[in-house]
């Protein structure tokens, strides 16, 4: 060793673990090509880390284990801070969609596959609702049942919650859904919030009689807004938990659902629904701002 | 029609994504676990409350940055917490640390013969003997090394989970990897696969922090 692989010796570590800078990964690479000491230790140094890296991931799991935390990970997320808990609303004005969004996405693929697997009898109407290109193959059928608005409610505060991955991410593409909400598609005027449309998707309720979409806003404040917009006709009954407010002309449904403030303008031909955690007063000027 | 459920059952049937994507992590909590803690049982225990914390504190969870390294640096400073009271840094300045260290410096041949770590021959040597070599070295050693070289964190990330500096990331890494040579040359000596012709080379200091990161300017 001479005193040319002195001054390399401190290198190679930050040399193999590649957080060398571009020109010094040259010069070590040079001197490897010349030293065939340094070439050596190099080569055993990466043995060495390769034989690391395969015995300790070797590392037996003990039986079971997989199972047993998942279980105490269900214990513990029945007291998961959820709508309704202060912590969930804290939480829900620090993560903008550009956050929610990738989490929604990564239990995306085992929720859709465990969707057709596990019910069947529902598989062939998400086909179909994939495949379909009129507007009279996704009307749903007009004896559905219809569902009060309560329980629409429930639900966009749960997507608002835990988002599913946007279909759409341009303003353009939402008149897409119109056949399938069967209202006019008009994205809500929020710029004077300085609101920007992060994305929308389809949604159907529980019944699978109505369908919603949704859509992603997010404020400069770092707020998600979540607009739903949905055919008012199939929702007869009026809210029990919301009520009537008057801002202008403008009439509104406010109150808040488990922990989040949710509006909806008080409207015939389209219904609209806003989830969010601001206050009253914010949801219900943005309420009046979604309506065209 | 149960992800859209109105009620919360008393025992939800299914993990959100978060929680989800912490346990996809499970086999790299507990193989880091297991070499912290050098039993099983311990590390299972140890890996159920990281992930119990993890759960409970994913506000402070900031998306984006790398989740594994999040939930290995909940993972040590719960094993810090329970097993050694007062940290790493301690056992650092009070272990063999302090001790002047030897290069393991090998001859040519036992290198040549040992540079191949998947020859058949080599591998049940290897094997073994890292195993046992990583568990002899000081354990900030040993969570240093398998922090980079099997869990494949950067320096920045290392020095987050441990709590120090980056500099002295990089002088564990150092040492951990000299006493892991020692080790495996002391061994290859032993089971006669090298002679002894070898000569200790003094050990160099680490590449200090300042001129790394001057080296490390220009990178993205």
């Amino acid at each position: 060793m001479n005193a040319r692989c002195r001054g390399m010796d401190p290198l190679l570590d930050a040399y193999l673990d590649s957080e060398l800078a571009p020109a010094q990964v040259v010069e070590v690479d040079r001197h490897l090509q010349e030293c065939g000491a340094c070439a050596e230790r190099i080569a055993l140094d990466r043995a060495i880390r390769a034989g690391v890296r395969r015995t300790v991931r070797a590392t037996p799991m003990p039986e079971g284990l997989r199972e047993r935390v998942v279980a105490r990970m269900l214990d513990e997320a029945k007291d998961r801070p959820h709508l309704g808990d202060d912590r969930m609303i804290e939480r829900g004005k620090m993560l903008p969609w550009h956050v929610v969004l990738p989490l929604a996405s990564a239990a995306a693929i085992p929720l859709a596959l465990g969707m057709a697997g596990a019910v069947s009898e529902r598989a062939p109407r998400v086909a179909k609702a994939t495949m379909a290109s009129t507007a009279e193959e996704m009307r749903p059928a007009q004896s559905a049942s219809v569902v009060d608005l309560d329980r629409m409610l429930d639900q966009f505060v749960e997507w608002h919650e835990r988002p599913l991955p946007p279909e759409v991410t341009n303003e353009t593409e939402l008149v897409k859904f119109e056949p399938y909400v069967g209202v006019p598609m008009k994205a809500p005027a929020l710029a004077s919030f300085g609101g920007k449309l992060v994305g929308g998707r389809m949604l159907t309720t529980g019944s699978a009689s109505q369908t919603a979409a949704m859509l992603y806003y997010t404020l400069p404040s770092g707020h998600r807004v979540s607009i739903y917009v949905f055919d008012p006709s199939r929702v007869p009954a009026r809210p029990t938990r919301l009520s009537p407010r008057t801002m202008g002309r403008d009439e509104v449904w406010v109150g808040k659902v488990r922990g989040y403030t949710v509006a909806a303008p008080i409207r015939a031909d389209v219904g609209y629904a806003i989830a969010s955690d601001l206050d009253e007063e914010q949801t219900t000027r943005l309420a009046v701002a979604t309506v065209p | 029609m149960s992800f859209f459920s109105r009620r919360r059952p008393a025992r939800p049937d299914a993990l959100d994504a978060f929680e989800a994507e912490a346990l996809s992590h499970l086999e790299a909590l507990y193989r880091v676990a297991s070499r912290l803690t050098k039993n099983p049982a311990d590390a299972e225990d140890l890996v159920q409350d990281a992930l119990i914390k993890a759960m409970r504190a994913r506000d402070q969870y900031q998306p984006g940055t790398n989740l594994k390294a999040w939930l290995l640096k909940i993972l040590t400073n719960t094993f810090i917490n329970r097993y050694r009271r007062g940290g790493l840094e301690r056992s650092v300045l009070d272990g063999p640390d302090t001790e002047p260290l030897a290069d393991g410096w090998m001859s040519t041949a036992s290198m040549s013969a040992m540079r191949d770590p998947e020859t058949l021959a080599l591998r049940p040597l290897l094997e073994a003997e890292i195993d046992r070599a990583l568990a002899e070295i000081p354990e900030e050693f040993r969570l240093a090394v398998v922090l980079s070289d099997v869990e494949e964190l950067s320096y920045k990330e290392i020095a987050e989970v441990m709590g120090c500096p980056m500099g002295t990331v990089m002088s564990r890494l150092h040492r951990g990897r000299k006493l892991m040579q020692q080790a495996l040359h002391e061994h290859a000596v032993l089971e006669g696969i090298t002679s002894k012709t070898s000569q200790p080379e003094k050990d160099a200091a680490p590449i200090d922090l300042a001129s790394f990161r001057a080296r490390k300017r220009g990178v993205a």
